[in-house]
């Protein structure tokens, strides 16, 4: 492989050194250059003498171990000279360590190496050693990464290994100690999927033991597992068991076992099909979106959007809807939210006339939301209604209501706002930028907040990116342009800002027709800051431009070379240079 | 039931010591390692001290030793507020220990740090890479116990912490302030959930803060709280988020009659903690100790006076601001009876119905000296009562019949 480059700035061997410095900057440092040091020594001296080094790392803080895990995980196959095997012991320490997220990375990039070995005996041996080594240390942690290795190459390894690997995961999960129980439950699911292999009578034990636990994140992941399960032949053998766990886990008397059924809820579908899912779990959802508990409320109204499509379109109007009414008047703010994000994907299956007569009132509802946040999740989701009603017809109840949120005295929730017009642009078109929206969009380039015009700025470019150079001019940028003559300076820096926004969406003859005059006026504004950004701006199309652009950008800073002010003679002078 | 039979064990500290003890080395957190083979210890001073009890002597003949200390916590400045954020331990709790590492939470009023102490080898550079690049060549310098941070939970609390909780499978931290009880993760410190949320929307009509907060010993889906207005929640985490709804109540309500300018000041619940068998709660506030039942959580079964001569004694108690002291409380493993501490270097133990009071007093001259307190009892505290002296935290051992209590800068062991 090639050598990679130095670009520290430091030597080498400094590096090196860093890599037990005091200071926990410096080693974290080195350690992000690890390949570069492999690199430069080589793959037979990092084999034999970097590797080794690394086993002195092993103590230091997690921060330090999170980045060695990245560093190792990048190319260090090649940097060993193509010998994956000399980097699972490095793996294997690090999957002793207390950071969840090191051991599961170090896990991982143990399957990677087995999955780069040829030898398939060798594959064997080296992760059945791995995994027993893990599993029988003193560090209870360590079973985390024998619960993730196990599913990984339980299809490779012999009959009798198999043996070994079950025996290991029934004593584990039934661990006295709460989260090597865990381990087991939650990387169960990709045990599962090897099925017949591993035979029906185990997983049901397992799932049976796992049930009765008395904790909750325990009991949890059994949603997984037999999700899973059920893309495999188990579902037709064993439907009953499957279902009937599943109605366990929904009625689980701890609502955060519940709340993960219910997130879980489309892809349980798609494992049962729709008939399975309207027979065994409709119900549990409407169930769901009438529980005390607002999490739960909240969830639930947010999965109407893809378990509507298992839905049949009688049941929805019927039993659905009528339930929602209650929960677009919630007290709880998150919980209004979550409706607004998905009610509106009822609209097309429902068809334009139940849409109006059912679905326009709630949204009309949220639309008056005294919560910002609410209305604008539910501007983000539009073009659903939009397209099933048409969007003159929604126009008169939207503009108002984008108005409002426009002027809003928080300038958050007006930068927000502007975000939604892409959405309108991309989803409905331009026939909805009217020139009511499009003067919302003036508005907020001329806003009092520099982030809200910055974010107006970024919103232009977005807009023609999706509509067109074209359009853009003919109904934006013309008026963008007449903010040159504001008395406020700070509005005239708009024009500049949005040049260098949307540079790279011109061409050059638009540049020399409209753009060039503008830079041409305002390199003789009265305030020096202007006169600054001008230079920016020149150099920057000169540069990104080039053609026929430069020589009307060497113009205008050559006579801005020549300004009173020191700053601006200075930018001019060195910009010029850099052509 | 079988009475048990407290006696003096042991006893860090000496009669010189207590009689010039400076502030900073005053105990103010004390608790055993889930094994009790190693107890810690914090001081107001920020340090945290491991004692241990060594493997290869027998076990009735076991005593604690002096391991190793680390400074846990160091004085720091809030610079919004514009105050002192002190160094004191206020609470300590031990998680599981994997291999030969120790793992301990210690909080101060801010801030919760988990301490891992591990057998290491600290490494020097003594001949770095040169122009050949070899690897450095490292030495050991130290080797031995070495503390680490291993994680930091952020300043989430507004108000001081009064109190750190482990969940028995070691998932969740339950910390307390006044007006809010968190739920940390212990794998991520950086998520904490609100479990509970005493803050009114007018702060001015604040008249109820948190004062203590505990999980359920084994279930760890159930947890309480106590306030100052003497109420117990007991909050199950299963039936809702928000737990203050759904928690079930336990409360006396006053007596008008009896009423006095101190009354609101002594319901204050300074300590609660669940009996070994999570069958009873046992609550103390100054004067008193009320054991509840929780399967009957209209009234408690019994209401022990600790030690009724104080009661004359309110408005010195008042003055000295003793009468804000908070009084830890624990229960016997054998869900009994429970210890609480008192002034003078005393401390009572007294069974679950409330009928037989010992108090014990603390020396160092290693015998255990006992009196039984009766029902109504009254002594005239003399000039010689020393309100200083407090006996104000007690930790059970969970294996076996053994506790450690402090007083000052004491440390005494009780074995029965």
């Amino acid at each position: 492989m090639p050598k990679i480059e130095n670009t520290t700035g430091m030597p080498i061997n400094l590096i090196i050194d860093e890599l037990k410095s005091d200071d926990i900057r410096k080693r974290i440092h080195s350690v992000k250059h690890l390949d570069l040091i492999a690199s430069t020594i080589g793959p037979d001296r990092t084999k034999n003498e970097l590797i080794p080094f690394i086993q002195e790392l092993l103590d230091d803080d997690d921060e330090v171990l999170i980045e060695l895990v990245d560093s190792l995980s990048r190319n260090f196959v090649e940097l060993v000279g193509g010998q994956v095997q000399v980097l699972l012991p490095t793996f294997e320490a690090l999957c002793r360590v207390e950071d969840a997220s090191v051991r599961e990375k170090a896990a991982n990039q143990i399957k990677k190496c087995l999955t780069q070995l040829p030898d398939q005996k060798k594959v064997e041996e080296l992760s059945i050693g791995i995994i027993k080594r893990l599993n029988d240390s003193d560090y209870y942690m360590a079973k985390n990464a024998v619960a993730i290795l196990i599913p990984a190459i339980f299809n490779q390894v012999s009959q009798n290994n198999q043996n070994d690997l079950i025996n290991i995961i029934l004593k584990m999960s039934q661990d006295q100690i709460p989260q090597v129980r865990k381990f087991t439950s939650m990387y169960f699911q990709d045990l599962v999927k090897h099925f017949p292999l591993v035979n029906e009578t185990f997983i049901q034990n397992i799932l049976n033991s796992f049930i009765k636990d008395e904790q909750d994140f325990i009991r949890m992941y059994i949603v997984d597992a037999l999700i899973q399960a059920s893309k495999t032949p188990f579902l037709q053998k064993q439907q009953n068991f499957v279902l009937n766990m599943f109605k366990q886990l929904a009625e689980d008397q701890s609502w955060r076992v519940r709340y993960y059924f219910c997130d879980k809820l489309a892809e349980i579908g798609e494992a049962v099909t729709k008939e399975g899912y309207r027979k065994n779990f409709q119900n549990y959802h409407l169930k769901f979106l009438q529980d005390n508990e607002p999490e739960m409320k909240s969830i639930a109204a947010l999965k109407i959007e893809r378990v509507s499509t298992l839905m049949d379109p009688e049941d929805i109007l019927n039993k659905l809807i009528p339930l929602l009414k209650s929960i677009q008047s919630d007290t709880n703010a998150f919980v209004r939210n979550a409706l607004a994000s998905s009610v509106l994907a009822l609209c097309p299956i429902i068809g334009k006339k139940n849409t109006s007569e059912q679905i326009l009132p709630i949204f009309l509802t949220l639309l008056k939301d005294q919560d910002s946040e609410v209305r604008i999740t539910l501007f983000k989701k539009l073009s659903l209604i939009t397209n099933v009603l048409g969007v003159d017809s929604l126009s008169q109840s939207v503009i108002p209501a984008l108005t409002e949120l426009a002027q809003d005295k928080n300038w958050r929730i007006r930068a927000s706002t502007i975000e939604v017009l892409s959405f309108f642009a991309r989803a409905i078109g331009p026939e909805f930028l009217s020139d009511k929206v499009l003067k919302l969009l003036l508005d907020w380039m001329g806003d009092k907040v520099f982030s809200v015009r910055q974010t107006a700025i970024q919103q232009t470019a977005q807009l023609i990116s999706i509509l067109g150079l074209a359009w853009a001019d003919k109904n934006l940028l013309t008026k963008i342009w007449a903010f040159q003559s504001i008395q406020n300076y700070l509005h005239r820096l708009t024009v500049l800002f949005t040049i260098n926004q949307i540079t790279s969406q011109l061409n050059n003859e638009y540049i020399i027709k409209t753009i060039v005059p503008i830079l041409q006026s305002m390199a003789k504004d009265s305030v020096a800051n202007i006169r600054s950004n001008v230079c920016r701006t020149s150099i920057q199309l000169a540069k990104e431009k080039g053609g026929n652009v430069v020589d009307p950008m060497k113009k205008i800073l050559q006579t801005l070379s020549d300004d009173q002010d020191a700053e601006v003679k200075y930018q001019a002078k060195s910009a010029l240079e850099s052509l | 039931m079988k009475k048990q039979d407290w006696k003096f064990m042991q006893v860090f500290g000496d009669k010189a010591s207590s009689d010039n003890v400076s502030d900073e080395d005053i105990i103010s957190a004390v608790q055993f390692e889930r094994t009790g083979r190693f107890l810690g210890l914090g001081d107001k001073a920020g340090r945290l001290i491991i004692f241990e009890v060594p493997q290869n002597k027998k076990r009735d003949k076991a005593e604690y030793q002096y391991l190793t200390e680390l400074q846990s916590h160091t004085r720091e400045f809030d610079f919004l507020k514009s105050t002192d954020i002190e160094e004191k331990i206020n609470q300590i709790q031990w998680l599981r220990a994997q291999g030969k590492n120790m793992y301990v939470l210690s909080t101060n009023d801010k801030t919760v740090k988990l301490w891992k102490v591990s057998e290491k080898n600290v490494t020097k550079v003594i001949k770095p890479s040169g122009k050949d690049l070899a690897m450095p060549k490292l030495q050991v310098v130290e080797s031995g116990l070495i503390p680490s941070v291993r994680k930091v939970f952020p300043n989430l609390h507004n108000y001081h912490i009064n109190s750190l909780t482990a969940s028995n499978n070691e998932e969740f931290v339950l910390t307390s302030d006044d007006l809010k009880v968190y739920l940390w993760s212990i794998e991520q410190p950086s998520k904490a959930f609100v479990a509970v949320d005493l803050k009114p929307e007018n702060l001015d009509e604040l008249s109820e803060v948190i004062t203590s907060s505990t999980f359920h010993p084994t279930l760890d889906n159930q947890f309480l709280y106590t306030t100052s207005k003497g109420i117990i929640k007991l909050c199950d985490m299963r039936k809702s988020g928000i737990c203050d709804n759904t928690a079930i109540t336990m409360t006396e309500p006053e007596d008008p009659a009896k009423k006095n300018f101190f009354t609101e000041i002594v319901t204050s619940i300074s300590d609660a903690c669940f009996s070994r068998n999570g069958k009873y709660i046992f609550s103390r506030d100054f004067l008193t100790v009320k054991v509840w039942d929780i399967a009957m959580t209209n009234k408690p079964v019994a209401t022990v006076q600790v030690f009724e001569p104080l009661k004359s004694k309110l408005c010195d108690l008042y003055e000295n601001e003793c009468i804000f002291d908070k009084f830890s409380i624990q229960s016997t493993l054998d869900s009994n009876s429970f210890v609480t501490g008192n002034f003078n270097s005393t401390f009572h133990i007294v069974d679950r119905q409330g009928e037989c009071n010992s108090q014990y007093e603390l020396n160092f001259n290693k015998k255990t000296v006992v009196r039984q307190i009766p029902p109504k009892y009254f002594e005239n505290l003399g000039s010689s009562y020393d309100f200083n002296r407090k006996v104000l935290k007690i930790s059970m051992c969970q294996t076996q019949n053994l506790f450690a209590i402090a007083c000052l800068n004491c440390l005494y062991f009780y074995t029965a």
